[in-house]
């Protein structure tokens, strides 16, 4: 007994060891000479058939001094001055083509670039081409810039590394730049390394297997427990992803995430109305992948036409084994069916009129008298009580670039109205940039855009509750915090079980996956797909609480649990790739098949991140070498005469 | 530029102990061998060392409390060292004292060659011839068995020495049995008694301290030379303006160089009982030890850096007037 006393006495001594073993850690040096930054985005390469572009640093990254160029001034400075190792700080202002070539062009040996992103940039740019997707839409011959102000710096190859940062940290490389400027010591500076796998060509890094397809999921979305083959489609529609110079800023306020919030809210509002009237079928979509030549769109509608199953698996009806496909519902959509087409393609910076009035513009395919019908449902609305919104049919003589091309190309006598806040320029001023940001949106518009198009899209279904349409305030302005300025909101939560890395949301498609059984799947469309099965929800079991999707097995097949109930939905992904990629089983790799479909591959990458540090100065470290050089040539004469010394007089050994 | 900075600091640090490792103590197998065991006994006292500031997590980073416990294990393994190295050693023979004895072996020789000389003279010429024909022969003998059975031939001279230098060593344990074993000389190779000589004292414990010493280096300054090399540089957190890496190579040359130090004079204090040389070797560690602490934030790397290297120069000087002084280097008259 005593024995087992004296045990518990040192277990419990132990464990008290083990308990407050909670010191803090002692950093190691290299912490303590290298800064990370949590929130350093990159620029990547990406390839296609015919080269690169993007960024790539060298195998162990790039290192140089901080070099602040925030004026004309320093600028100057930059060019005239012969400097080596420089890491440039670029304000905001100074990041575009016309500058960072001019400085390549000086053979200045710059060794990267840092963006950054603490104030705003004050003039219009845009880094993409002036007719984005021209090749893969309608009109591959037009002269039409639909973005004037882009510059096509995205689609420049680069061999240094650029990357950008988040707001505190672009303040605090400001300083730090800034002290180096005012020849602080000692000095900053910082070393990017964002090292890509791929080069030459898609091709090649296909074949090495250093790159994977860009692409993604898309969304689509019904209320209806099936889709019928009886009944038209309407279908309402906004391509999901944008892009950005720093794929990790790629927000796209006005480029996409303005529309997702009004897509999902007008969803959120028909959700609430009586649709026994309706006499055509709704489908809501969200097309990935379409900034990279319409990967989604393409790939549903060639789905939709060509697809054919030969090895249905055995365990679920829904999935396709030859051809690789986790679910076939699409099949049940008649291509013939679908009627309309309601596109909202950059919606959010609309131009005001004296009396405060929001012009939207209804784009059409020409010939107009196809769309005419659903053009003058828009226009009919303009004088409703109170509205704020006016509908125009655009005077452009083009589509612009839309999702809506890959359904016209098969069947142009689909009615079709593309809702936009331009007539034929570009009203934002940032496209694929990472300034298109909340502050570039018009939030006032929100519930009058919200409601106008519920009422539209009612009526154009072949309802009519206008007068008890209502939209959800609380719905879309969560939704607009959510998609706009930070992606960790309540509704983030709430619908995913998973938290986002980076608050900054971002809308790039990224890759479809290294296989199609090895898909990537990003958390934005995975809150998307999750806050469409909810809202489309058409049976639920509100008695059985549920914590995760296996729950729901039993109770309620093919259901979901959200928010701890489980939920049947037709709510379904659908896969966004290029229809010119084939994959071969025997090398488990992507190959090109067909080279006149888009073809964009991004690059592996072990790891980027970019560090700040201090740094000696160069001088000193040489006079410590010879220093170290003479110390030792001194201690060995010393130690000869010394010897030679005392042999004399000792025997030494 | 930072290759720079990392050969500047190695050539900094370590430069008078490597040097004083090539040029003196890998002249001798046995040197190299001590300053071996030397690093693994400071390998040890380090060991628990750590394992004393692991098993106190509050204390963990309170220096002030794990400096003098850290100083503890290693003067105490170091006298450890010091006993298992007398137990070995003490009663051989250095070299100075094998030359001795062969030089003796070699005039008894000649002694003995004259006598017979003398004594030869005296037979008649025929038998002469036969028996300097017979002596030769069995001289032939001797060597070739001395050579090939070398290890009972050394084992049982070691013994042979060993006792007869035991009962004059065990009156004064010191290096200076010279005289008397002159007395019991009788027959030793010179050649395996000088392989298996050991050296004097003071190069001993010098070997002790310079493997210690270099081992410190390598320990406690060689994993953070590592991150020298790479693009960044850490300042001193109390010098602002002043490279961490260089002070560091500065503080790791002074230690290393007091190591030996302290090696040699802690060894002449034990081996001699002036125990006043141990009080002082104790001493300076512990005000080394408390210097380095200068080097935390808000107080001055300076006020670190100069009294060490002072320190440093001042146990140089009287390691030497005390090695000078001592009973174990043999003055050549």
């Amino acid at each position: 007994m005593d024995v087992l006393f004296k045990l518990f006495i040192v277990l419990i001594f132990i464990v008290n060891i083990i308990r407050c073993d909670i010191t803090p850690q002692v950093l190691s040096i290299s912490d303590q000479i290298y800064v990370d930054l949590e929130y350093a985005f990159p620029c990547v390469r990406i390839l296609t058939e015919n080269g690169q572009f993007g960024c790539s640093s060298k195998m162990d990254g790039n290192s140089g001094t901080l070099y602040l160029v925030d004026s004309d001034d320093s600028l100057n400075d930059l060019m005239n001055g012969h400097k080596n190792n420089v890491l440039l700080v670029l304000d905001a202002n100074y990041f575009n083509k016309t500058i960072v070539n001019n400085i390549i062009t000086k053979k200045i040996k710059i060794e990267g670039i840092i963006v950054l992103t603490d104030k705003e940039r004050t003039y219009p740019y845009s880094p993409d081409v002036t007719y984005p997707n021209k090749k893969y839409g309608l009109y591959p011959n037009s002269q039409i810039a639909w973005n004037p102000n882009g510059d096509s710096f995205s689609y420049q190859d680069f061999q240094f590394p650029i990357f950008s940062t988040d707001f505190n940290y672009s303040y605090a490389m400001r300083n730090l730049s800034l002290s180096n400027r005012e020849g602080g010591y000692p000095a900053y500076g910082a070393d990017l390394r964002s090292f890509m796998q791929a080069s030459q060509d898609a091709e090649t890094c296909l074949r090495r297997g250093f790159c994977a397809p860009l692409g993604g999921k898309s969304i689509w979305s019904t209320f209806s427990k099936e889709v019928s083959q009886q009944q038209d489609i309407l279908l309402v529609m906004i391509p999901m992803d944008s892009t950005a110079f720093f794929h990790d800023l790629a927000t796209g306020a006005d480029a996409v995430a303005y529309g997702q919030v009004v897509l999902l809210s007008i969803m959120d509002t028909l959700s609430r109305v009586n649709q026994s009237q309706w006499n055509m079928q709704l489908i809501f979509a969200m097309w990935n992948g379409e900034k990279w030549g319409y990967l989604g769109t393409s790939k549903f509608v060639d789905d939709l036409l060509n697809f054919n199953c030969t090895q249905v698996s055995s365990q679920d009806p829904t999935v396709c084994q030859q051809p690789v496909n986790y679910d076939m519902t699409f099949e049940t959509i008649d291509f013939q069916r679908i009627k309309m087409i309601v596109e909202l393609n950059q919606i959010g910076l609309p131009e005001r009129t004296p009396n405060n009035q929001s012009l939207y513009y209804l784009h059409s395919y020409q010939p107009t008298t196809v769309s005419k019908q659903m053009q003058d449902v828009f226009v009919g609305h303009n004088q409703d009580n109170g509205t704020e919104i006016q509908y125009l049919v655009s005077t452009a003589t083009e589509l612009p670039p839309s999702s809506t091309m890959s359904f016209l190309k098969f069947n142009p006598q689909i009615q079709q109205v593309v809702v936009t806040d331009h007539n034929m320029e570009y009203r934002n001023p940032f496209y694929a940039s990472h300034d298109d940001d909340v502050y570039n949106v018009d939030p006032d518009i929100l519930p009058h855009i919200v409601k106008s198009l519920s009422v539209i899209i009612d009526q154009l279904a072949g309802g009519n509750n206008s007068a008890i349409i209502s939209a959800n305030p609380q719905f879309y302005y969560t939704m607009f915090s959510c998609l706009l300025e930070s992606f960790t909101c309540t509704y983030v939560d709430q619908y995913l079980n998973k938290y986002p890395f980076n608050p900054i949301p971002n809308f790039y498609s990224s890759i479809y996956g290294t296989a199609p059984y090895n898909q990537f799947n990003t958390i934005e469309t995975q809150f998307f797909y999750n806050i469409m099965w909810n809202i489309t929800t058409n049976q639920m079991n509100t008695t059985a609480q549920c914590k995760k999707t296996s729950d729901c097995q039993e109770s309620l097949p093919g259901s979901m649990c959200l928010n701890g109930m489980c939920m049947l939905s037709n709510t379904h992904y659908h896969d966004a790739i290029s229809l010119g990629l084939g994959f071969d089983d025997t090398t488990s790799s992507w190959f090109i098949q067909n080279s006149s479909y888009p073809i964009f591959v991004e690059s592996n990458w072990d790891y980027t991140d970019l560090r700040v540090y201090l740094l000696s100065n160069p001088s000193t470290e040489v006079v410590f070498l010879i220093m170290g050089i003479f110390e030792l040539t001194i201690s060995i004469v010393i130690i000869i005469l010394i010897k030679k010394h005392l042999s004399k007089k000792y025997k030494l050994l | 530029m930072t290759q720079v900075l990392f050969f500047g600091c190695l050539f900094v640090a370590f430069s008078p102990a490597i040097a004083f490792f090539f040029f003196v103590i890998a002249r001798n197998s046995q040197l190299i061998l001590l300053s071996i065991g030397g690093s693994f006994f400071w390998l040890l006292s380090i060991l628990l060392a750590s394992i004393w500031w692991y098993i106190i997590p509050p204390m963990r980073s309170s220096y002030w409390f794990i400096i003098p416990f850290s100083i503890a294990f290693q003067e105490l393994f170091r006298y450890i060292f010091y006993r298992l190295y007398s137990w070995g050693f003490n009663n051989r023979p250095s070299l100075s004292q094998i030359q001795q004895l062969h030089q003796e072996q070699l005039r008894l020789q000649f002694i003995r060659d004259q006598q017979e000389k003398d004594n030869n003279q005296k037979l008649p010429k025929d038998e002469n011839k036969e028996l300097r024909h017979e002596q030769s022969l069995e001289y032939e003998k001797d060597n070739s068995s001395l050579s090939s059975s070398s290890i009972s031939n050394q084992s049982s001279s070691v013994n042979n020495t060993d006792q007869s230098s035991s009962s004059s060593s065990k009156k004064k344990p010191d290096g200076d049995e010279d005289k008397d074993i002159s007395e019991s000389v009788t027959d030793i190779n010179a050649r395996l008694e000088t392989l298996s000589a050991r050296p004097n004292h003071t190069l001993s414990s010098a070997a002790i301290g310079t493997g210690s010493g270099l081992t410190y280096g390598f320990v406690m300054f060689g994993s953070i030379l590592w991150d020298a090399t790479g693009p960044g540089t850490l300042f001193s957190p109390a010098c602002p303006s002043t490279n961490l890496f260089m002070v560091s190579a500065i503080l790791t040359m002074c230690i290393i160089l007091l190591h030996i130090c302290n090696s040699v004079l802690a060894f002449q204090g034990y081996r001699s009982k002036q125990y006043h040389i141990v009080a002082f070797v104790l001493l300076t560690h512990f005000i080394v030890s408390y210097l380095t602490l200068l080097n935390q934030p808000e107080r001055n790397c300076v006020g670190s850096l100069v009294p060490i290297i002072f320190i440093t120069i001042i146990s140089i000087i009287y390691t030497f007037y005390n090695l000078l002084r001592s009973d174990s280097i043999t003055k050549i008259d």
